[in-house]
């Protein structure tokens, strides 16, 4: 049908099914990819256009909805006279992250704007509740639309010149995130459209949560399409997860598995020319299933005589001590012990998976939106028995990843389409095929035991955990590790005496990864709880029972002595800790003890994390100075979205001299930058920043010298002026003066002792107790991440995982039914927080110096997450007398207490 | 798959007396599969809000953003809160005629029209009929237009008491997993979404009222049949009625 519209001031006309979504026709037919993708029911709003100047979500709307109506897209807003303002006020408040939601906000912002109303912080909160922010930026979003509304300045000062550590940069990656011109791995579809080269691949899931596969039959498949089954697949068994080698997840799978051991798991894999041509294709293959009966839950899977692997049920087992824990018990006053037991959570990063692969000469090469290039480099060289450098891997920009991209979801499978058919292969997920192939967070029973003397001196800890990793073992082992290694040592002032056992095991739920927190969430959630426990027990105040007991700068964390990630365990000696000056501070900045006095609904928690994985993390930078002055610095972690690029760029300045604007980061790319274990593990800004710091350091050095060999004396290098010259002159003369050299600085880091970030948070909520609804009243959260770099990046960073801990705590949860079939697998029936559930948080950093990290700075990504379901616990407890010792803590389970 | 614009609804009535479904802002429509023949209706002009000197009308096609904020509605309080809490990504496209014809227990503004005894005027090649709103709520996704019927608009009768709409969802953004409406001018009426297959006044409730809270309460519990589902559990939308019933008596001032 031809279906004719105004669109960003221009007229088209389009022939199309009528009834085809109206974002696939801006999309794929007009190639506009500033609009979105990300969950197809109406609920997300990343997919936001403005129709007749009214933001609606385009992937509800059918094409011919469109007729005769005017259409805007990022595409056209940004070239109106308004957009420089918002574009302006989103940079000066830092108000994006990953960037996949912003054009639809800023359409938002535009509309509000272009009606000319006047607006309170919270009319546009509702405003704006139409959009998800997974990154959690909504505070700043709003802080930004306040500004742009009240009429002034929207601009803020920038840092100029080459001093900018610790200060808000505008990041590098904002403009082209605002304009809706970033490219993402899901926007490759739009842009490979038309070419006839292509395969197309979908995968038949399986409807059983455990099933022998008896037989395939493809035969009533037409058309030229690849059918790949367990039976014609590589038979090389690996782990999905992107850990360093060797891993600490086990080989369980294969590309496709006999057995199948979740529901959703891919079955067979078929690739054709067109979506529609594969999608047929599902249709047409019969498979033969041996129903098994599943094993749903981790208590089963100890107890089932049924094998889920061949191996048995129990992936890995964790018994450490340190001292005498049954005589540290006994020496206690008093001993509370008490179980605590976690969900699965989802990532829902807002950009599905999507990954292309095709062969450029003699490289196989996978664009893809990966938190690990490297690690999948080397599984797919491993699969397909191709040498390493006929692979090249690269990320684009992504759209969220928070753990999820630490693991090979479809590179292998469009790797091995390429591979064996020589063509390009596209795949990219929907959202519910995202809900159910991804991964999610380990759901674990955890039973904690505490000993204290009266006045709160802790005598003993034990830590008892049951983590289910799912179908296949995935960061099972280093997930559960962390579950006491990273949360234990946070009480061991005068503790010496902890036991810390954990079990691992497989069972027919969908698969387990990586997920910010990684394992802290769940411990924290238990010893957090615990503590709040003992505190009434004791009839402590629980900011007094922890500031009696956590642990102090100088201490040698006693768990590191005998446990460690999947390795060797590395005795840490604790550098820099703000954990007591964060609770003494936001005790003061609360008003804790009136507050209390006054019966407050209030909670608190406090929260470790690392900085790497200690004894593996391994980063590598380049930084190369070019024929005009500028700098590209190079390195192999990847942006999520948290700015690691920017971070680089400020610590590379800072570090050489030369001026943050002449420095742009590439990253993630396997044949251009070099070898990095990635981004996971908050490790970036550590361990890439420390390889970052040393290449940039390394730079400097080598202009010095070549200017001192040339000139005599030793000039200055600051703000890219070296001695009283423009660096640019210098460099020219570098490449075509008489005495050529190529200045490359090269660094190298090792992460040794992963230095612990540590924050404390306070809660102040109102309970329905008849709803049981909650609203966070005040949220205080204080944070030690070491120095840090760019204070409006990490306070994004905070807010988002504040964010991600209130869904935790309160709502979100995947849910199976009898069979294990994922029931919510959308977002209609999977909620994340928007804009209504988001308090204004209060940011207060505790800048300590962590001596081994780039100038001070420890990690930021995850250290937010750990205290939030916790002291939003401990808080529920007082406003309804019970305690939640499970997650989420609904409303309907405060109503029905 | 088909697709027409009707220009009269006329034009409308016959192709929906021919087998098409009607699609407006179609936030409910396109999410199924398979829908069929459309028949765009938006383009018929019946998006108005207006007042008519004994009633307030609301076109089938108006949107839940135009009621939000219509001017002539401010003494419909019960219906423009729901329209401000409607799921704030749709409420430019969605019409409140999509919204009650759909026939969902959810449906936002359902419990306001029905505690403000609002009719719907339904249009058809045989010409027009005015019929209840509660009428048409024939069961769980089934209303009761008769073939070839549509709703052209809503009739508000003039109110000018006190009225009230509260929902609780998972999330502040979410379904309605219990809805309720109240409305005093003379009488009390209240209505609740998600409280049985469809929306539904609580008669009985409003008649024990006189007696005090705790017969309310009980009526109120025994004519309503909410459903367990994923969304939540029967005792607890039981619990959430009787919650809401308090609160919203106390926010008329009751």
């Amino acid at each position: 049908m031809r279906i004719e519209f105004e669109m960003n001031g221009g007229h088209k006309v389009i022939d199309c099914d009528p009834q085809k979504s109206l974002l696939s026709v801006i999309r794929e037919d007009l190639g506009l990819t500033g609009t979105k993708y990300c969950c197809g029911g109406g609920e997300c709003g990343a997919c936001t256009i403005l129709l007749d100047g009214k933001p609606v979500t385009s992937c509800i709307m059918v094409a011919a909805q469109a007729n005769g109506h005017s259409i805007e897209t990022i595409e056209g807003v940004r070239g109106e006279r308004e957009f420089e303002v918002i574009k302006n006020a989103f940079m000066a408040h830092g108000a994006l992250q990953c960037g996949y939601c912003t054009p639809a906000f800023v359409l938002y912002a535009y509309h509000i704007l272009k009606d000319g109303r006047q607006a309170t912080r919270e009319e546009i909160r509702r405003e704006i509740a139409g959009v998800y922010c997974r990154c959690g930026s909504y505070q700043k979003i709003i802080d930004a639309m306040e500004s742009l509304l009240s009429g002034g300045s929207t601009y803020a000062e920038m840092p100029e010149g080459s001093d900018v550590v610790g200060k808000g940069v505008e990041r590098k990656d904002y403009g082209d995130k605002i304009e809706g011109r970033a490219i993402y791995a899901y926007d490759l579809k739009p842009e490979i459209k038309g070419r006839e080269d292509v395969l197309y691949l979908k995968f038949l899931r399986s409807p059983h949560a455990f099933a022998r596969i008896k037989g395939i039959d493809t035969g009533k498949v037409k058309g030229t399409v690849l059918v790949l089954t367990h039976e014609n697949v590589p038979e090389v068994y690996f782990t999905t997860a992107g850990q360093s080698y060797p891993e600490a997840s086990p080989y369980d799978t294969r590309l496709l598995n006999n057995p199948v051991r979740y529901v959703g798991e891919p079955v067979a894999i078929v690739a054709a020319e067109s979506e529609d041509e594969a999608e047929e294709a599902l249709g047409q293959i019969s498979v033969e299933y041996e129903v098994m009966k599943p094993v749903l839950g981790p208590e089963e899977a100890l107890r089932t005589s049924i094998r889920i692997h061949s191996k048995g049920n129990v992936v890995a087992e964790i018994h450490e001590v340190v001292g005498d824990p049954a005589r540290g018990f006994e020496e206690a006053d008093l001993v509370i012990e008490r179980e605590y037991e976690t969900q699965m959570q989802k990532h829902v990063h807002l950009e599905p998976y999507a990954s292309f692969s095709y062969w450029d000469n003699d490289v196989l090469t996978v664009e893809t939106g990966s938190q690990v290039v490297y690690h999948c480099r080397r599984t797919i060289s491993r699969i397909l028995g191709l040498p390493e450098n006929r692979i090249r891997v690269f990320s684009h920009t992504m759209g969220g990843g928070f753990g999820d991209r630490q693991e090979m979801t479809l590179e292998q499978y469009v790797a091995v389409v390429t591979h064996m058919t020589g063509k390009p292969c596209f795949a990219s997920l929907t959202r519910e095929e995202q809900f159910f192939i991804s991964r999610r967070r380990h759901n674990a029973r955890i039973r904690m035991k505490l000993g204290a003397k009266k006045d709160g001196t802790l005598t003993a800890m034990s830590m008892n955990a049951l983590s289910d990793t799912g179908a296949y073992g995935s960061h099972g082992l280093t997930v559960t590790t962390n579950m006491g290694s990273m949360t234990l040592p946070l009480y061991t002032r005068h503790c010496r005496n902890i036991a810390f056992d954990a079990t691992v095991v497989y069972t027919n739920r969908p698969i387990a990864g990586a997920f910010r927190g990684y394992g802290t969430t769940q411990g924290g959630f238990a010893l957090e709880s615990a503590m709040d426990e003992l505190a009434e027990a004791l009839g402590m105040d629980p900011i007094d029972l922890r500031l009696k007991n956590v642990i102090e700068e100088g201490a040698i964390d006693p768990i590191s002595e005998v446990l460690s990630e999947g390795g060797e365990a590395i005795p840490r000696r604790i550098e820099s800790c703000g954990i007591e000056e964060a609770l003494k501070r936001g005790r003061e900045l609360f008003d804790w003890d009136r507050n209390k006095g006054e019966g407050g609904i209030i909670g608190v928690a406090c929260g470790m994390k690392g900085s790497g994985v200690a004894g593996f993390e391994f980063a590598n930078a380049t930084a190369k100075l070019n024929e005009d002055g500028s700098v590209t610095v190079a390195i192999g972690a990847a942006d999520i979205g948290q700015g690691a690029e920017s971070a680089m760029a400020q610590i590379a300045a800072q570090a050489s001299g030369i001026s943050f604007r002449d420095i742009r980061v590439t990253s993630a790319d396997t044949e251009r930058v070099p070898f990095d274990m990635g981004t996971y593990a908050s490790s970036v800004t550590y361990v890439t920043g420390m390889a970052v710091k040393r290449a940039a350091e390394d730079l400097r050095e080598k202009v010095l010298q070549r200017a001192e060999r040339l000139c005599g004396g030793r000039p200055e290098l600051k703000d890219s002026i070296l001695g009283d010259k423009p660096l640019r002159e210098f460099a020219m003369e570098c490449f075509y003066g008489n005495d050529r050299d190529e200045l490359c600085g090269f660094g190298s880091a090792t992460d040794i002792t992963s230095p612990p970030p540590f924050s404390a948070h306070f809660v102040e909520l109102n309970v329905n107790r008849a709803t049981g609804e909650v609203r966070i009243e005040r949220y205080l959260a204080m944070n030690d991440i070491g120095k840090v770099i760019n204070p409006v990046a990490a306070e994004g960073q905070i807010h988002g995982a504040i964010l991600q801990g209130i869904g935790y705590a309160l709502f979100e949860e995947m849910r199976l039914d009898e069979n294990g079939k994922l029931i919510n697998p959308d977002l209609t029936n999977y909620k994340i927080p928007s804009a209504l559930d988001a308090p204004d948080i209060e940011n207060h950093f505790i800048e300590t110096n962590e001596p081994s990290g780039p100038f001070g700075a420890k990690s930021c990504g995850e250290i937010a997450f750990v205290p939030v379901a916790p002291a939003i616990a401990n808080a529920i407890y007082r406003a309804t007398g019970t305690r939640f010792r499970k997650l989420p803590v609904t409303r309907e389970r405060i109503a029905m207490s | 798959m088909e697709y027409r614009y009707a220009s009269t609804i006329e034009e409308a009535c016959r192709l929906v007396e021919n087998g098409f479904s009607p699609i407006a802002g179609g936030t409910e429509i396109n999410l199924k599969h398979g829908a069929g023949p459309l028949v765009d209706i938006d383009g018929i002009g019946m998006n108005y809000i207006e007042d008519r000197g004994d009633s307030i009308a609301i076109g089938a096609t108006a949107t839940i953003a135009q009621i939000e904020r219509s001017s002539l509605l401010r003494e419909y309080n019960a219906l423009t809160i729901a329209a401000v809490g409607f799921t704030q990504s749709v409420k430019h496209l969605a019409t409140i005629g999509g919204n009650i014809a759909e026939s969902v227990a959810s449906a936002d503004t359902a419990p306001p029209l029905l505690v403000f005894d609002a009719e719907a005027v339904l249009a058809s090649l045989t010409g027009e009929r005015i019929v209840r709103v509660e009428s048409l709520f024939a069961g769980l996704r089934k209303n009761a237009l008769r073939r070839g019927e549509i709703i052209k608009e809503f009739l508000l009768p003039r109110f000018d008491g006190r009225s009230y709409f509260r929902k609780v969802g998972r999330t502040e953004d979410d379904l309605a997993v219990t809805s309720m409406a109240i409305s005093v001018s003379g009488d009390v009426r209240i209505a609740l979404g998600s409280a049985a297959s469809v929306p539904m006044r609580a008669r009985n409730a409003e008649k024990a009222l006189s007696s005090g809270m705790g017969a309310a309460r009980d009526a109120l519990l025994s004519e309503t049949s909410p459903r367990d589902s994923m969304r939540a559990a029967r005792d607890y939308r039981e619990r959430l009625e009787t919650a809401l019933l308090e609160e919203c008596l106390r926010e008329v001032g009751l």
